[in-house]
């Protein structure tokens, strides 16, 4: 691996944990545990579309391991493991589609990474709970899905007129 | 022929992006229609540890101590603690020391709550792997 892209790679895990930690400092509905933005999932969506799909890979499986070490449990990280590994791989295989936007990948990305909890739930738990909880959870993981994407094509706009400008 | 190429790639998106929230909303009608009904129930069953469960009339007054997935005399704070409480056909997780303390948040079961919580007739400490289900009796 090539020290520009090491680097490339330790600024986003960090960027990742930091925005996941913001994450969880702002409940979407108070009174529903568990419903979050997802900010961190803006930099598996850059990863996604302008780095290689190993690295992808490994920038998801650093963040899932390094945020459960530092903010929660082996358990928590079976679930964001399961949720982490559905999405991402979604996100690269949408990826190949040529001229695919960011919006659909972020929204199906989002949409999985529900389905991949939701499951771990039904295994650990029973899927009488996950009955209950899922809708919530659809819902928002689809609104904040959608909402990122938006929020990301402008950003993609972005770097691409900024890399065409400077040449990187 | 730019611009049809343009617009071929937009609907292309759009589908994409409908297709997805199609298949959420499907998956939500799915949960609404198999969940079980809730309603006035007469027990709680508290599941910990590796598969253990403990069956709790629902008017009986007891509070519950677990510790590192086994049941325990008194709170201590130490290992993976959770206490439950149970008193007149109520049940809620009175004190816990799991990272984000969700359990605690989510409030008491009781046969009217059950109507409206987001987990519905769980209680679930998802990281001590502590669950408390409303159970039995419903109609
Ligand atoms: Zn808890």
């Amino acid at each position: 691996m090539k020290i520009r892209t090491l680097t490339r790679m330790a600024l986003l895990t960090a960027a990742a944990l930091i925005l996941g930690y913001i994450d969880s400092l702002i409940p979407l509905v108070p009174s529903v545990p568990g419903i979050k933005l997802g900010l961190s999932n803006l930099v598996l969506l850059y990863a996604v579309f302008y780095m290689r799909p190993v690295e992808t890979v490994i920038l998801m499986f650093l963040k899932v391991g390094l945020s459960s070490l530092l903010f929660g449990n082996a358990v928590g990280a079976l679930y964001a493991l399961a949720g982490g590994v559905l999405s991402v791989a979604a996100m690269l295989l949408l990826h190949r589609i040529p001229h695919v936007s960011v919006i659909p990948v972020s929204t199906i990305g989002g949409i999985l990474h529900i389905v991949g909890q939701c499951a771990v739930g039904c295994v650990l738990i029973s899927y009488k709970p996950v009955l209950f909880y899922a809708p919530w959870l659809l819902i928002s993981g689809t609104a904040t899905g959608l909402l990122l994407g938006v929020a990301t094509r402008g950003a993609f706009y972005g770097i691409e007129r900024y890399e065409r400008r400077t040449g990187v | 022929m730019e611009r049809q190429g343009d617009n071929r790639r937009n609907v292309r998106n759009w589908i994409l992006t409908g297709a997805a929230i199609g298949f959420a909303a499907l998956a939500v009608v799915v949960c609404l229609l198999l969940r079980p009904k809730t309603g006035a129930a007469d027990r709680f069953v508290i599941r910990y540890g590796d598969g253990e469960s403990l069956t709790v009339p629902a008017w009986e007054t007891r509070t519950i101590v677990i510790r590192d997935g086994k049941l325990a005399d008194e709170a201590n704070g130490e290992g993976a603690e959770n206490v439950i409480h149970i008193e007149n056909g109520e049940a809620w997780m009175e004190q816990a020391n799991c990272p984000h303390k969700e359990c605690v948040k989510q409030g008491v079961l009781n046969a009217e709550t059950v109507q409206s919580r987001p987990l519905g007739t769980w209680i679930v400490c998802a990281p001590h792997q502590v669950y408390i289900e409303y159970a039995g009796g419903v109609e």
